[in-house]
């Protein structure tokens, strides 16, 4: 994230809106609502197939490398 | 007669021409490049041609001609938008649409029908005043009516939709239309191809080449070759064109189901659209009830349908017409959407010198297709946005001024 009191308005413009659309190995947060468990899931946007899943507490230590 | 069939079979020489010509090898260079052969690149193409002049354009199609979201959506035209933006520019579209199937000598099967958005509360029916208020200043025939008009007007409808969302009123759009979406892609196709322009079809854009900031060629799966100017049509695979010049938006994909019952009988003329319960509705020239609702809740892109979608727009379909519980469910299927966060989209001139876009439209494209195609015609020609577009320009993130039409999207996402 850039820091918004130093960035200009056209990056801070990038950070806020734009995004990597295409498609691809992505981290995302996912909420499963009968429960209201929050968790993070590693997911193949092209074959729709998740391929890790992490509990929220795993992104304070830090998750592996976005593999996209 | 079958006779003739026969031997018209097994002649080598077909005296019918076929609607568009094929060419069996790409030139080494064209003026224009349009990535896309769907209803918006074909109309490009088309106005390039016939308006500004530039006959030497090559349309570059890795599937087939109207194989997207052109022959993948619910083929409803209307103009009953919320900003002044949008509502100058799909009011122009509509226009362009009237004297289209003579343009072309094509039938376009044009059907104006009138089309109801459903409120079913006190907030949609003021959001239904504001709309009809914005439209009638700019001349487009929209009003706010009342449950009574509704039921004249579509005495089939169930008022209570099942005791839970009553209708209130409505935005009655007089000039709602329909037509036969895979015409309007050939007709912009074989127009095109008649002035010049080269359609090739299975030819996959792998690359764009680029000098110092400017489009200097593309390759294919069948080539290179060299150009200045690119267009890029392509709905939801745009992000992955955007990623071969290095430019960043925020468009994100999500699939868009759609479905058709088995035909039946005319009963229903107008389009039904309720953003509270998620549909919208027409029923075919072939008698087929066309039927849609929101986007799929997650990024994907593969056009998986699922039991899930047509589940939820059934049950809802049964709140309004509860006598249709007999109808069975005959088609369904996706097409990917690409989505912006204003609900506008993103046309025009790019930071990158000749490279032209026209994306983010998202689930609202098929009805804007003629007028995309004039106000881009222009952009490539002139190489300055059109005045009808400049609400949707690709800096108005950067610059913080968005085009707010989500209340207008026919159903909520």
């Amino acid at each position: 994230m850039p820091d918004p009191d130093t960035c200009s308005d056209v990056d801070w413009s990038a950070y806020v809106f734009n995004r990597s659309g295409s498609p691809g190995i992505k981290y995302e947060w996912w909420c499963h609502i009968a429960s209201g468990f929050w968790f993070v899931a590693l997911r193949d946007t092209a074959r729709d197939e998740v391929l890790a899943t992490y509990p929220a507490e795993a992104v304070r230590r830090g998750l592996p490398e976005n593999a996209s | 007669m079958p006779y003739r069939l026969l031997r018209f079979g097994v002649s080598r020489k077909h005296p019918e021409p076929r609607m568009f010509t094929r060419y069996d090898s790409l030139k080494a260079a064209y003026d224009v490049v349009i990535i896309g052969a769907g209803g918006h690149g074909l109309a490009a193409a088309y106005y390039l041609a016939r308006d500004h002049g530039i006959r030497n354009v090559a349309v570059l199609e890795k599937g087939y001609i109207g194989g997207g979201n052109t022959g993948r959506n619910t083929t409803i035209i209307r103009s009953n938008y919320l900003t002044p933006e949008g509502v100058k520019f799909y009011d122009e579209s509509v226009r362009l649409w009237q004297d289209l199937a003579a343009d072309f000598d094509l039938n376009l099967f044009y059907s104006t029908r009138g089309h109801y958005t459903l409120a079913h509360t006190d907030a949609a029916m003021r959001t239904m005043r504001w709309r009809a208020e914005v439209n009638k200043h700019y001349g487009v025939r929209s009003e706010a009516v009342d449950a009574d008009f509704v039921k004249r007007g579509i005495p089939s409808i169930d008022m209570t939709c099942g005791g839970h969302a009553p209708i209130l009123g409505a935005l009655f759009h007089a000039p709602g239309a329909i037509a036969r979406h895979d015409a309007v892609a050939w007709g912009y196709g074989r127009g095109a191809d008649r002035r010049g322009v080269e359609i090739h079809q299975q030819t996959e854009v792998t690359g764009i080449r680029l000098k110092g900031g400017r489009v200097t060629g593309v390759d294919t799966t069948r080539g290179h070759i060299a150009t200045s100017k690119v267009l890029c049509a392509v709905a939801g695979f745009t992000p992955r064109i955007l990623d071969m010049v290095e430019l960043h938006t925020p468009i994100y994909v999500h699939p868009l189901q759609a479905m058709v019952s088995e035909p039946v009988k005319p009963w229903l003329d107008p389009i039904i659209v309720s953003g509270s319960l998620h549909v919208y509705v027409s029923q075919s020239a072939r008698g087929e009830l066309v039927m849609g609702a929101s986007l799929d809740p997650y990024e994907l892109h593969a056009t998986r349908p699922t039991l899930d979608f047509v589940e939820g727009l059934a049950s809802h379909m049964l709140d309004m017409f509860p006598f249709l519980s007999e109808v069975k469910v005959n088609r369904q299927w996706a097409g990917l959407a690409d989505m912006t966060p204003d609900f506008a989209p993103i046309m025009g001139i790019t930071p990158v010198e000749g490279f032209f876009l026209d994306a983010g439209w998202g689930t609202w494209g098929f009805k804007a297709t003629p007028v995309c195609g004039k106000t881009m015609s222009h952009t490539v020609a002139t190489g300055r946005n059109h005045p009808l577009i400049e609400g949707f320009t690709f800096d108005r993130f950067a610059r913080y001024r968005l085009t707010g039409e989500k209340g207008a999207a026919s159903v909520g996402h």
